[in-house]
């Protein structure tokens, strides 16, 4: 009975084979993604479907979650089966750049004087340059900001915070109402840190040397100056959302599930996510502000867009090419716009005021960049300080160590 | 004698109401799991605990017919089944050969397949997937199949050899002495008798390759027989959850499962206690 | 006589070897390679240099990777203890409840096991809520709001939160591997120590746990292996935060690996576990040591 339900078994395997390898014919490309189920959904698969009416190739899309997404990008490249074309973000892709991961897309948008290149909002395309060479395309702008609830702003007199120390009184008008001032949902928190590290190299005047390496973190003021800041902010257990020294640990849901419940006035998520927002809170007029910032008229956010790249080894890069020019297209950008309210890469795409602002104030070049480890260690770093697991000492020395190796490499 | 039944009955009161609170917290998360699968997606967050307000079964049409559950739960029926099946057969064949048969370094095997148990599986990942990729082996059935068998092997053996060791020699001996050859033996004589260990290899087997997912993610890019676990990646949005289609689609894969595995287990549990009241 | 012991050598040698193939392809070829990557450098791209003991040593001055090794043994262990003397107690407690009985709560119980991972992190995550987790709302309505707490936030208690998770999701499996070794003791062998006197506790300290013992200690086995492999509910619930406080060994492994690009640091952390994990399964193994009990 056992034997013949297995040998039953092979033969079912066998015959799903074949029946796969004979089923395959013109070129099939795999996209990834991380844009599944929700409205987002149908705008992106009418792209592809469109595409593969015109082109008669086939596109297989898959959404991975973020937990995943870099881990099977990159072993897809490794063992020389990648996707043909990766979502990632533009600024981000010195993570492939450095052991030659990625296709080098200057041909293709210098070919006919440079017509693709010159459709796009310049500031975008030039996240994904590494030594000018191109290696990603813009897709959306992407970049952390604030949003809020307007009406508990104003039920307790509010005024939208852009500073430390306005998050900081803001959080004193709202104590003992059970309500929280903020919330960061997990893996997102670090976007202060970085913005204002940067903010800090930049009123110190020594930005060039902060993203180059060349500013120590222990002997400079520029990182002190704001981890003693911004330790004020994040310890203060009446800001946040959890009641817990910059309590962070949250998933999205939970967040959005406490906003939507009128238990958290504020919360950090990206800009590109607005439309998810408005259509889960039901608030078509969700208020956006900036992150804690150093100074008023300093504002610098990390961060930049949403994009895809090629991986260097992609067995159809023409066809490739011709999928992102999809979406690149105004088509695909313009039905974001409207259906989703996402700003679009191009050049001459209707741009609300926030995100304006965003793009006003995106500045890619960040000192987490300059090795991932360092990186790692920045977006954990101010956490550490307001749990009290270390103080700024500790944290400073051990940034600086990791300054020296990145460096010295 | 009525005394005596009181104080029998008294006596499973304590272990009952123990495993009752248990069951209350283990049971909560897969009521909550049904519960939410009815609501919508903006109740789902106004009223996360609440039971649902207005239920609604179109979380289960997007489960079923966009998120198409059903292909991957196929896929995923083919590839565990086979597996485990093929974990059960080779392991008890090893396992015999290692109690029973006077295997020269024995002792020695044991011990290597216990060692490999331990070395984390997420490092093995890439070069494996190397591996594979140069021999063309993507996006198969085979893909999957032969790495699971092979990696659940050393438990499975572990569990079934610990099992024959206490089989009395008696049995095998009479059976070699009808003149039955050794695998008509493991087949008539071991296999019967080993229900118990084939039992919890067959479970434990079932719900590990049940819920794999960074081998099948990995070498499944783009196409193959994708698996359950990545078709819930359907569900994840940029770090959000589409919870009411997910709970849908969680829903439809366990109650099968459930009904599976009480049918499976009262099979298991006859067999069991008919060998020992033979034995 | 040597003769018959010759053929069966011969059937034994023969029934080896699927295993013996299967392994040597897919388990030892890889994690020796594995083994040969934690002595050297490698990018996941280019050739693989070797570098002698370097790993190992970065590994001794490695703060992040000494205290993920806390963590790991705090979660592994503990979790797998705990899961293993509950899984027993159940197991124990169901023998003497009827047939129907039993077969409901074992299956309840079992549930956990089968579901997907990613469903368990997310739904403990709004169990562990600080302000609409269920859990602090029963502590409040218990009167006892004073312990209503943010779970997995706070220092002390996040690694305790997630090895809570771990048990509930494993505690099937020593169950229900403990139970069907259980029900296979003849029903004579109690029915002879009652008339002897025995009370229940005797008979479950001088029956049932020395006829289970070989299950049991292969249940501690396999519950070590997984409490001390846990990353995806980790990564799930916390991604290793806030900070450090729960980072493991494997998260910190596969960042390390993925992320960072190190496969041969990388490599050097999973043999460093794997080598820990096997101590504390030989300290196990031999605090549950004793003859093996033929059944006759």
């Amino acid at each position: 009975m056992k034997r013949h339900l297995l040998i039953g078994c092979v033969v079912l395997v066998l015959a799903t084979v074949c029946a796969g390898a004979l089923a395959a014919q013109g070129v099939a490309l795999t996209a990834v993604t991380q844009f599944g189920f929700k409205s987002w959904d149908q705008v992106w698969s009418d792209t592809m479907r469109a595409w593969e009416k015109k082109t008669g190739n086939t596109v297989k899309e898959e959404s991975v979650d973020w937990n995943n997404h870099e881990m099977l990008v990159k072993t897809g490249i490794v063992n020389g089966n990648p996707y043909d074309i990766a979502f990632f973000w533009p600024e981000r892709m010195v993570e492939f750049t450095r052991e030659n991961m990625a296709l080098d897309l200057t041909p293709y948008m210098e070919a006919n004087n440079g017509a693709w290149k010159k459709m796009f909002n310049q500031k975008l395309l030039n996240l994904g340059a590494v030594n000018g060479h191109y290696y990603s395309v813009p897709i959306h702008i992407s970049g952390s900001i604030m949003y809020y609830n307007k009406a508990i702003f104003k039920k307790y007199g509010i005024t939208p915070p852009v500073t430390i120390d306005d998050y900081i009184a803001a959080a004193k008008k709202l104590k003992g109402t059970g309500i929280a001032l903020m919330g960061a949902k997990n893996g997102v928190y670090f976007h202060i840190t970085r913005s204002d590290l940067s903010q800090s190299a930049k009123m110190a005047g020594v930005f060039d040397d902060w993203v180059a390496g060349k500013v120590s973190f222990t002997t400079s003021p520029v990182a002190r100056n704001f981890y003693v800041k911004a330790a004020q902010l994040f310890k203060d257990p009446e800001a946040w959302y959890g009641g817990v020294p910059g309590c962070f640990n949250l998933t999205a849901d939970e967040l959005t599930s406490a906003y939507i419940k009128g238990k958290v006035a504020m919360f950090l998520d990206n800009i590109v996510l607005r439309g998810f927002y408005t259509a889960d809170t039901k608030d078509n007029d969700l208020g956006i502000t900036f992150m804690p910032a150093l100074a008023p008229d300093n504002i610098s956010i990390d961060g930049g867009a949403n994009g895809f790249f090629i991986p260097y080894n992609t067995k159809h890069p023409e066809q490739a090419v011709s999928l992102i020019k999809q979406f690149g297209g105004m088509d695909y950008q313009m039905r974001c716009w409207k259906e989703l309210g996402i700003v679009g890469a191009l050049d001459g795409l209707p741009v609300t005021k926030e995100a304006a602002a965003v793009i006003k104030y995106i500045d890619p070049r960040d000192i987490a960049t300059l090795s991932p480890e360092l990186g790692s260690e920045i977006d954990r770093s101010i956490m550490n300080i307001a749990l009290g697991t270390s103080t700024v000492d500790q944290e400073l020395d051990y940034l600086e160590q990791l300054r020296l190796q990145a460096i010295n490499k | 004698m009525r005394c005596r039944d009181l104080r029998a009955k008294l006596g499973k009161l304590p272990p009952r109401v123990m495993i009752v609170l248990i069951i209350l917290i283990v049971i909560y998360p897969i009521f909550f799991v049904i519960q939410t699968s009815f609501k919508t997606d903006e109740e789902i967050l106004s009223n996360f605990w609440g039971l649902p307000q207005a239920p609604t079964l179109t979380n289960y049409a997007d489960a079923w017919v966009k998120a198409s559950i059903g292909t991957y739960f196929m896929n995923s029926s083919i590839v565990v089944v086979t597996s485990t099946v093929a974990i059960v057969y080779v392991a008890i064949l090893a396992a015999y050969a290692l109690a029973r048969l006077k295997v020269r370094h024995a002792n020695l095997i044991i011990g290597v397949l216990l060692f490999t148990m331990f070395l984390p599986g997420e490092m093995n990942v890439l070069p494996m997937s190397i591996m594979f990729s140069k021999a063309s082996l993507m996006r198969r059935y085979i893909t999957l199949i032969l790495p699971y068998v092979a990696w659940q092997l050393p438990l499975s053996t572990f569990i079934c050899y610990n099992y024959l060791l206490t089989l009395p020699v008696d049995l095998i001996e009479a059976a070699r002495i009808d003149g039955r050859r050794e695998i008509g033996i493991l087949n008539r004589v071991i296999i019967p008798l080993a229900s118990p260990p084939i039992a919890c290899v067959t479970i434990v087997m079932f719900c590990i390759l049940w819920g794999e997912y960074l081998w099948a993610a990995i070498t499944m890019q783009g196409g193959g027989p994708r698996t359950l676990p990545l078709g819930l990646q359907k569900f994840s949005a940029y770090q959000r959850i589409a919870w009411g289609p997910y709970t849908a689609a969680v829903a439809l894969v366990i109650v099968p499962l459930i009904a599976l595995f009480v049918a499976m287990q009262n099979k298991f549990v006859q067999g069991l206690t008919s060998g020992a009241v033979k034995g | 006589m040597r003769g018959i012991e010759s053929v069966q050598r011969r059937a034994g040698v023969v029934f080896l070897l699927p295993l013996v193939v299967l392994m040597l392809v897919f388990v030892v070829v890889p994690e020796l390679g594995t083994i040969l990557l934690s002595f050297s450098e490698w990018k996941g791209i280019g050739a693989v240099k070797g570098n002698g003991l370097k790993n190992f040593l970065q590994l001794t001055r490695d703060k992040i990777f000494l205290q993920a090794l806390l963590n790991t043994v705090r979660v592994g262990g503990v979790s797998a203890l705990v899961s293993l003397v509950v899984g027993l107690v159940v197991a124990i407690s169901l023998q003497s409840l009827g047939a129907l009985e039993s077969v409901l709560y074992r299956t309840v119980i079992f549930i956990p096991v089968i579901l997907p991972l990613t469903i368990v992190g997310l739904l403990f995550a709004f169990v562990f809520n600080l302000e609409t987790g269920i859990l602090n709302q029963l502590l409040r309505v218990l009167g006892l709001g004073s312990a209503a707490r943010a779970w997995l936030s706070e220092p002390k208690v996040a690694i305790w939160s997630i090895t809570f998770v771990e048990i509930w999701k494993n505690t099937g499996l020593p169950m229900l591997m403990i139970y069907a070794s259980l029900i296979t003791i003849p029903t004579s062998i109690y029915e002879a120590a009652h008339i002897d006197g025995a009370s229940r506790l005797q008979m479950i300290r001088r029956i049932s746990l020395p006829l289970t013992r070989p299950v049991i200690r292969m249940s501690l086995i396999y519950l070590f292996i997984l409490g001390f492999r846990t990353y995806d509910l980790i990564y799930i619930m916390t991604k290793g935060g806030p900070g450090r406080l729960t980072t493991t060994v494997p998260v910190w492994m596969v960042e390390t690996a993925y992320n960072f690009n190190n496969f041969g640091y990388a490599a050097s952390m999973g043999v460093t576990l794997a080598v820990v994990i096997l101590a504390l399964v030989g300290v196990g193994g031999f605090a549950l040591r004793g003859e093996s009990y033929e059944m006759s």
